[in-house]
């Protein structure tokens, strides 16, 4: 008898078949992004924030950004699960952006072009390390929940970082450069 | 086997980790009839979330927002993967003196915590045995090196430790799979560290995961994600190597889900067996056995001591020394510096992170001089290389193509160091009952009282200078310091509150994990050590309770037991 085998027979298995149900439940929702709802945000909200991802890590010739890797939609699960403090700080932040671009080009911010989105960008960012405007802030949190979404997202690890690990190698080869070494 | 009731097992074991699996091992092989009893469920490796993406979680491996406050708040290195290896904090409250702290990381399953260990396995020497003769402060061990070292390579055998051999007197070899290789970073600190006149020495990890197979165990598959539980079993972690030896001698009786509320005594106050509670039915059963072999993990064991009080143990059992609880011991942790090697950027992308195991910096300091602030040693622990997540992205500053591509650029660079050390032991850090406060189950819980001490502080002070002149030589980018001395217990290595000594009245233990009081009472984890030393304990664990579970089979075939 194999020892996995014996150690199996001497014991029971019941929380293991919960993880199992649980596992399964986990691989369902992952294969079926597309039919994810939105929880939190509407329609126009999650248009705009999906734009904002997308200038945030946008596509280029090396890989997709975040609008393919649907980072608002992973945004929208992970605020609808937040306090509403936190849930109040996105409202407003959309609404701030939304507003700084009436303000500054009399139409929505969807509606600008790209060097118009780009100007509303550099105000949000301008003072990353140390935020005060409701905009400023607003930006912290928004680059920080791209960042989370598109590099855990299919295409940031495995097409934008091309990531090699996290399944069953052969062998670890280590360094390869004589250079590196004493 | 299944529990039978009415049988008395040569030797009832509480535990399942380290110290429960190598002494449900050892005593099995050695002829003994062996109930091991564990509080939480028996896990299937198949189920463990080792390569699952975080795309594949439902939310991304970073967790539902608010259940680590909620249900975790201590479990800091659990994870969305990792759940059902961690204790839920709801059913298992502990409670802290006003101006005390300790960060209580549990797992309760078959085996315990190692099944997510960090897999750092360096012996310990005379240097740590006999500290208290060098320095002056405290106690020795009731041991030398000499009297471990069979049984540091009895284990290494078995499990199978990789590791490079290096001659260091403070830090001995043991019986080594080939180590890991280094990856370019790693090799890079290896040449740079000597340079800063400090002692330092950069080595590979010692990592109790094979690099390849041994006694039918698996080799590693360079997955990198130990920290989620083996689904192969390539590192020591009970449920593939102990465990399943003992029950290969068809004298093992496993039984999960059983939450041992305390030792039963005879009339003479002598152990007899164990009461437990059903973990799912809430249901009490007593199991009965002539020996009693704790290995809960150092707190737990002591809270079931502390626990088990009868006319003839008022202060819990074995405790006719006042000492039970004591001399509560962690490591030192939060020291720590990362930063960016700029010299890697723009490399391929390789499997850096696979051996998820890095290099030590071999402990320097009071070694062959005395530091002026402070006693005892440190290690420092880092590695390199592209990990799945880039975390350094978000102290990049801007947006758009520039940082995505910078983002890229830098993947291939990430350093990091962390720092263990040791903690003194001292009689005021203590555990007690909390006779108000009750777990699930209604066993009353520990209320810790245990603070760090300046020695700690100012070790941590002189580490976090190094760590940095060292970032400095790398030339290292976009470097974060890290200073905060972590809350005691952050390292999750609990130690001490029972200790071993040669004085009954000083200490519990003696040298073989007996208690001073009672013949057919053991404790063989963590509880028993007398300093921290200045890493992690689990090897010293292991070869401390296979020490003494050889001496239970050949004290019992004496009669002596």
């Amino acid at each position: 008898m194999k020892r996995r085998t014996a150690l199996k027979l001497v014991t029971a298995g019941v929380a293991a078949e919960r993880i199992q149900v649980a596992g399964r439940q986990l691989i369902a929702l992952a294969q079926a992004p597309t039919e994810y709802k939105l929880r939190f945000f509407s329609d126009d909200q999650n248009a705009l924030l999906d734009r904002l991802t997308e200038l945030i890590i946008p596509a280029d010739d090396h890989s997709p950004g975040a609008h393919e890797a649907k980072v608002s939609l992973f945004v929208d699960l992970m605020v609808s699960h937040s306090e509403p403090d936190v849930q109040d700080q996105w409202t407003r932040g959309l609404r701030a952006v939304e507003n700084e671009s009436r303000e500054r080009f009399q139409k929505p911010f969807l509606a600008c072009d790209a060097a118009r989105q780009d100007q509303i960008m550099q105000t949000l960012s301008r003072n990353e390390d140390h935020p005060t405007t409701e905009l400023e802030k607003f930006f912290a949190i928004l680059k920080s929940r791209t960042i989370d979404g598109y590099y855990t997202s299919a295409i940031g690890i495995h097409q934008e970082l091309q990531y090699q690990g996290n399944r069953p190698q052969a062998e670890f080869l280590g360094c390869t450069h004589p250079e590196h070494g004493a | 086997m299944t529990l039978d009731l009415k049988k008395t097992y040569d030797a009832i074991v509480v535990g399942s980790g380290a110290a429960g699996g190598v002494a449900a091992k050892e005593l099995t092989e050695g002829g003994l009839e062996v109930l091991v009893l564990e509080a939480g469920p028996n896990l299937e490796p198949s189920t463990f979330l080792s390569h699952r993406w975080p795309y594949e979680m439902p939310f991304r491996g970073f967790d539902k927002p608010g259940d680590k406050d909620k249900i975790y708040p201590h479990q800091w290195t659990s994870s969305e993967y990792t759940r059902s290896l961690y204790i839920d904090e709801r059913e298992h409250p502990y409670t802290t003196a006003p101006g005390t702290s300790w960060t209580w990381v549990r797992s309760r399953c078959v085996g315990g915590k190692i099944l997510h260990w960090s897999r750092n396995a360096r012996r310990l020497s005379d240097y740590d045995f006999k500290a208290a003769d060098r320095d002056g402060y405290g106690e020795n061990w009731p041991i030398t090196y000499r009297d471990l070292a069979p049984y540091y390579d009895q284990l290494e055998s078995f499990v199978g430790v990789s590791a490079s051999i290096e001659n260091i007197p403070h830090l001995p070899d043991g019986k080594y799979l080939p180590p890991f290789p280094l990856n370019c970073g790693e090799r890079i600190v290896q040449k740079v560290a000597p340079t800063l006149g400090l002692g330092m020495r950069v080595i590979p990890k010692r990592a109790a995961m094979r690099s390849r197979s041994i006694n039918g165990l698996a080799a590693c598959h360079y997955c990198g994600q130990c920290g989620r539980g083996c689904d192969i079993g390539a590192f020591w972690n009970s449920i593939s190597d102990t465990l399943p030896a003992a029950a290969a001698t068809g004298r093992l009786t496993l039984r999960p889900d059983a939450v041992v509320r305390e030792i039963i005594v005879d009339n003479n106050g002598k152990p007899r067996g164990v009461n437990f509670v059903d973990r799912l039915s809430r249901k009490d059963y007593m199991a009965k056995g002539r020996m009693i072999v704790l290995g809960a993990s150092a707190l737990e064991s002591t809270r079931i001591m502390l626990n088990s009080v009868s006319r003839h143990w008022p202060d819990g059992i074995a405790n006719s020394s006042g000492v039970l609880g004591h001399y509560l011991m962690d490591n030192i942790g939060g020291p720590n510096v990362s930063g960016l090697l700029p010299q890697l950027r723009d490399r391929e992308v390789v499997n850096e992170d696979g051996k998820a195991s890095g290099v030590d910096i071999v402990p320097y300091r009071n070694i062959d001089s005395r530091h002026p602030k402070f006693i005892r040693s440190y290690v420092h622990e880092g590695g390199s290389g592209a990990r799945a997540f880039p975390s350094f992205a978000r102290s990049l500053s801007g947006y758009g193509q520039k940082f995505k591509r910078t983002v890229r650029s830098y993947y291939t660079t990430p350093i990091a160091f962390g720092t263990r050390g040791e903690m003194l032991a001292r009689f005021e850090n203590f555990v007690e009952i909390d006779k108000d406060v009750a777990d699930a189950w209604g066993i009353p819980v520990l209320r810790f009282n245990c603070r760090m001490s300046d020695n700690e502080r100012e070790m941590a002070k002189d580490a976090i200078q190094n760590l940095k002149a060292l970032m400095e030589a790398l030339g290292a980018e976009n470097v974060k310091v890290r200073d905060r001395l972590m809350a005691p217990g952050f390292t999750i290595h609990g130690m001490g509150t029972a200790r071993m000594g040669a004085d009954p009245k000083k200490s519990v233990l003696n040298q073989f994990n007996q208690t001073h009081d009672l013949k057919n009472l053991f404790v063989v984890d963590g509880a028993c050590f007398v300093t921290s030393g200045g890493y992690g304990p689990t090897l010293t664990i292991g070869a401390l309770a296979a020490r003494a579970s050889d001496y239970i089979v050949n004290q019992m075939k004496k009669g002596e037991l």
